[in-house]
């Protein structure tokens, strides 16, 4: 056994000697995932750094010296002498920040003039044959999801409490976390060396200290335990499970001693016999497959599911019947304690609220001279909205939203909201919780009361309904019918951040924070709806599935012409930016994108000038005419279809 | 002194007919614009290109140095106060919440819209008490003052004033005259202010602007305006007051 060049340093070194030995330890140890091994010059340049003789700067200029071709270097000392290098830089810088981007931002840093795609996901689907899974291959993240699977793990782990765990919970959750964050693979080579130092770096801004040999003297276990949090094969009796990262994580985080064999994680999958070798498993629990299923990861998740557009409302409507769907809660979602938790603070206005939540029905007065307003929307996931680009909470916030913008677009005031959640029997009550959140929370910027509502669960995706309840004064709700000729046509704000948001959400981007805030939390503008309805708005609609859309529906409805000089509408600095760095037009999102929530609706022109002109545009103009949208493109008109930008044909 | 706002060679057609042509127009930090004109003249043409309420055909127009149409629209109207005639307030919300609506626009917490809210009652001579009043609570003068207030609340650097008094008697004109004047005097702001009035220009105006049929008949401050009138147009206006 060749003996170790740096435990000398972390043995009686200095502190700062002790730091950069490990730094150097870990880093040169971490090729090995790859196979790969630093070559002896590098080692004698580390002692040197470890020594404060040469600084990291000094030793990069050696080693570019050292390797002539530093492009694409077919020896792979090289790489890992280079890398190696860069680990260790990574590694004894402080900063961090624990996003998507820094995950990036790592890669390409390990990896720049190594591989030609450092720093970018990879743009093909891929499988690797694994030693250990006797040459089958982990399901890696599949290509178009890659980017939004990437923020969503980081969201979530973002957002996770810790509080209230022990160590061996807090230990399982990490390496529930790591082991979903490698199974994205989302780049090309690299993924687990840069999963690591994204991970120790992550494991420091913990509290913890990371400093002992796990990662250097058993990176190779570290990539198998991996493999095998993610491998599953029903048919063999083989599920996922963390056990193995777990021994690893005590072993490095609480000083433990677990034997770290990966002989002991080989899956022999051509013989038919038991597949899965428990032989050595020091702590002498030969485990069972139900115990090893036991220990797998827990909260699994479906990412294999895009967003949908939130286009297809059709089956908002639809409601599930089907008594086998619905079951009583199971005591890992305890209804009653989670109804109890859910139901606090939920009156935000009490002037008109009699009764609320707790009995048969809520009870609820009405201001006078009014007329009701009822609506309702449904969220299902996997049609409108996955996990993996929506958190709980903003799922919540979004049906909030949704619910009151189509009070707004009566101009109207909203006041309650009753709620339906349907949810699969293995979701956590956090989600449940945070879901209702996100809910509470828009319900309470807008004086929404929640007075009512079912928690159930289901064998099926998690579903959640609400309807919200408003009032318009007598005889003035604004329908999309009464557009009339000569009004002008009006907007509210800018068009097309939430498309932006989603796309650069979706991208991992951090340059559109507006965008991306107005995507995950849109605002209904109930006050532009009212001072619309006040100021003699004839018609409205909100912009849910965009411009295109809305106005197709006004002018179907009023039977108009509506003609929009597309050159006034005001261009938000972020789609302007976005869409020049795709080449794609400013209008396009603003046309077609949907979920913006503002309100588009038509005005008598003499009143046009009374909207105030911070929040309100004016657009075009109505005609009448046929049922149509057109709009000045180049001096000619084009019919703008329902289905926006794309469809635009001559008038 | 700085310039704020400049038009080159603005031009602008409605239905193939020029409603203003080939108009060069400088405004300094701090003027005290009032442009005069009848109606058609192309005085709101103008005004409304400032906020880009009209976008022109022809040339360009520039603010805090900036093209109009390279900014953004709407940021840009929340930095320029515009009051129109008519009080251009919102019925069903009070006189605070009016006040402070761009500033809640803009994000402003509430405990310091509510500052905003007094702060700008005492400049247009309200009592803090109207605050929860409704619009239609108030006199046509008051009203006018809330409007001044609005437009005025967020602190603009450009307050664009489309004939603000035109709808309300000689004693209340006067009054809301003299508060705009300490406005300005009190404030760095400048204040583009249409009017078709000659006195009132000269009351209120450190520049004036002299439009007819479209294009510029003079410009110049007050006092060049008042004692060498460019042409036969102006000088018939300037008659007028004596």
């Amino acid at each position: 056994m060749h003996k170790d060049p740096f435990e000398e340093y972390i043995r009686q070194g200095e502190s700062n000697q002790y730091e950069k030995a490990q730094a150097w330890k870990t880093a040169i140890g971490l090729q090995a995932v790859d196979g790969l091994t630093p070559s002896a010059y590098l080692v004698e340049l580390a002692k040197k750094n470890i020594e404060g003789e040469m600084s990291l700067q000094a030793l990069h200029t050696l080693l570019e010296n050292y390797y002539e071709s530093y492009q694409n270097p077919k020896d792979r000392t090289a790489e890992a002498d280079i890398v190696s290098l860069r680990i260790s830089e990574l590694l004894l810088e402080k900063a961090f920040s624990f996003t998507p981007s820094e995950y990036l931002s790592i890669h390409r840093r390990l990896f720049t003039d190594i591989y030609p795609y450092a720093g970018t996901m990879r743009n093909y689907n891929m499988t690797k044959k694994e030693w250990i899974l006797d040459g089958d291959t982990v399901t890696y993240g599949s290509v178009s999801e890659l980017g939004a699977t990437l923020l969503y793990d980081i969201e979530q782990e973002k957002s996770f409490s810790y509080a209230n765990l022990d160590m061996s919970e807090s230990i399982h959750h990490l390496a529930t976390f790591v082991a979903k964050l490698w199974q994205i693979h989302v780049f090309g080579e690299g993924n687990t060396r840069t999963t690591a130092v994204f991970f120790i770096k992550y494991l420091r801004t913990l509290g913890f200290t990371v400093t002992n040999d796990m990662f250097a003297n058993h990176a190779w276990y570290f990539r198998n335990a991996l493999v095998r949090a993610n491998y599953q094969n029903l048919k063999l009796g083989v599920y996922r499970t963390t056990e193995y990262l777990e021994r690893f994580l005590r072993n490095v985080l609480l000083d433990e001693d677990h034997v770290l064999s990966n002989r002991s994680m080989h899956i022999h999958n051509g013989n038919g016999k038991n597949n899965i070798n428990n032989t050595d498993d020091t702590n002498g629990n030969n485990k069972s497959n139900n115990n090893l299923r036991e220990s797998s990861i827990e909260y699994t998740i479906d990412r294999d599911t895009m967003l949908q557009d939130n286009v297809n409302k059709d089956i908002k409507y639809t409601i599930e019947s089907n008594s086998n769907v619905c079951k009583p809660m199971t005591p890992r979602l305890d209804e009653f304690a989670l109804i109890d938790k859910l139901t606090q603070h939920t009156i935000n206005d009490s002037t008109y609220v009699k009764v609320g939540v707790g009995d048969d029905c809520a009870v609820y007065d009405t201001p006078h001279d009014v007329d009701q307003l009822v609506s309702t929307d449904m969220m299902v996931e996997g049609v409108h909205f996955s996990e993996s680009t929506t958190s709980p909470f903003d799922v919540g916030y979004r049906l909030g939203a949704a619910n009151i913008s189509d009070i707004a677009a009566m101009g109207g005031t909203p006041r309650h909201m009753v709620v339906s959640i349907a949810v699969p029997k293995e979701r956590h009550t956090a989600y449940v919780e945070a879901v209702y959140n996100g809910l509470r929370n828009i319900c309470a910027d807008y004086d929404v009361n929640i007075i009512g509502g079912d928690t159930v669960s289901t064998e099926g995706p998690f579903v959640i309904s609400a309807t919200v309840f408003g009032d318009v004064p007598k005889h003035q709700s604004v329908l999309r019918s009464g557009a009339q000729d000569s009004d002008a046509v009006f907007i509210t704000n800018y068009l097309g951040l939430s498309y932006v948001g989603l796309l650069s959400l979706l991208e991992g981007s951090k340059e559109y924070p507006v965008s991306q805030s107005v995507h995950q939390r849109p605002i209904p503008h109930v006050e532009c709806g009212i001072i619309a309805r006040d100021l003699g708005a004839t018609s409205m609609n909100d912009i849910s599935d965009g411009l295109s859309s809305e106005l197709n529906e006004i002018a179907k409805a009023s039977q108009v012409t509506i003609y929009v000089d597309e050159s006034t509408l005001p261009i938000h600095p972020e789609v302007q930016a976005y869409c020049e760095s795709k080449d794609m037009s400013p209008y396009f999102p603003m046309w077609t994108g949907g979920e913006d929530f503002q309100l588009v609706g038509t005005i008598p022109a003499e009143k046009a000038d009374s909207l105030p002109s911070e929040t309100f545009t004016i657009i075009g103009y109505v005609k009448a005419g046929s049922a149509q949208v057109l709009v000045d493109r180049d001096g000619q008109w084009m019919t703008v279809e329902p289905k926006g930008y794309n469809h635009l044909s001559k008038a | 002194m700085n310039q704020i706002i400049e038009y080159k060679h603005i031009g602008k057609s409605y239905q193939g007919k020029w409603v203003v042509r080939d108009c060069n127009l400088s405004i300094n930090e701090g003027d005290f614009l009032c442009i005069v004109g009848t109606s058609g003249s192309g005085k709101t043409t103008l005004l409304k290109m400032i906020n880009g309420l009209i976008v022109p055909d022809e040339g360009d127009i520039t603010i805090f140095g900036t093209r109009v149409i390279d900014q953004d629209i709407i940021s840009l109207r929340r930095k320029i106060g515009y009051a129109i005639q008519g009080d251009g307030l919102f019925p069903h919300m009070t006189v605070a919440d009016n006040i402070g609506y761009v500033p809640k626009l803009d994000g402003v917490p509430r405990g310091e819209v509510d500052t905003i809210v007094d702060r700008m009652l005492s400049l247009v001579g309200l009592p803090l008490d109207s605050k929860e009043k409704y619009p239609k609570e108030l006199s046509g003068g008051q009203q006018q003052r809330v409007g001044i207030a609005r437009a005025y609340a967020n602190s603009p650097k450009i307050l664009l004033m489309d004939e603000p008094f035109g709808a309300v008697d000689s004693i209340t004109r006067y009054q809301l005259q003299e508060d705009l004047k300490k406005i300005h005097k009190q404030t760095d702001c400048t204040i583009v202010f249409i009017t078709h009035d000659m006195h009132e220009a000269f009351k209120l105006g450190t520049h004036i602007l002299v439009m007819h049929e479209g294009k510029i008949q003079q410009y110049g401050t007050t006092e060049e305006v008042k004692n060498h009138p460019s042409n036969d147009y102006v000088k018939q206006l300037v008659e007028m007051t004596r």
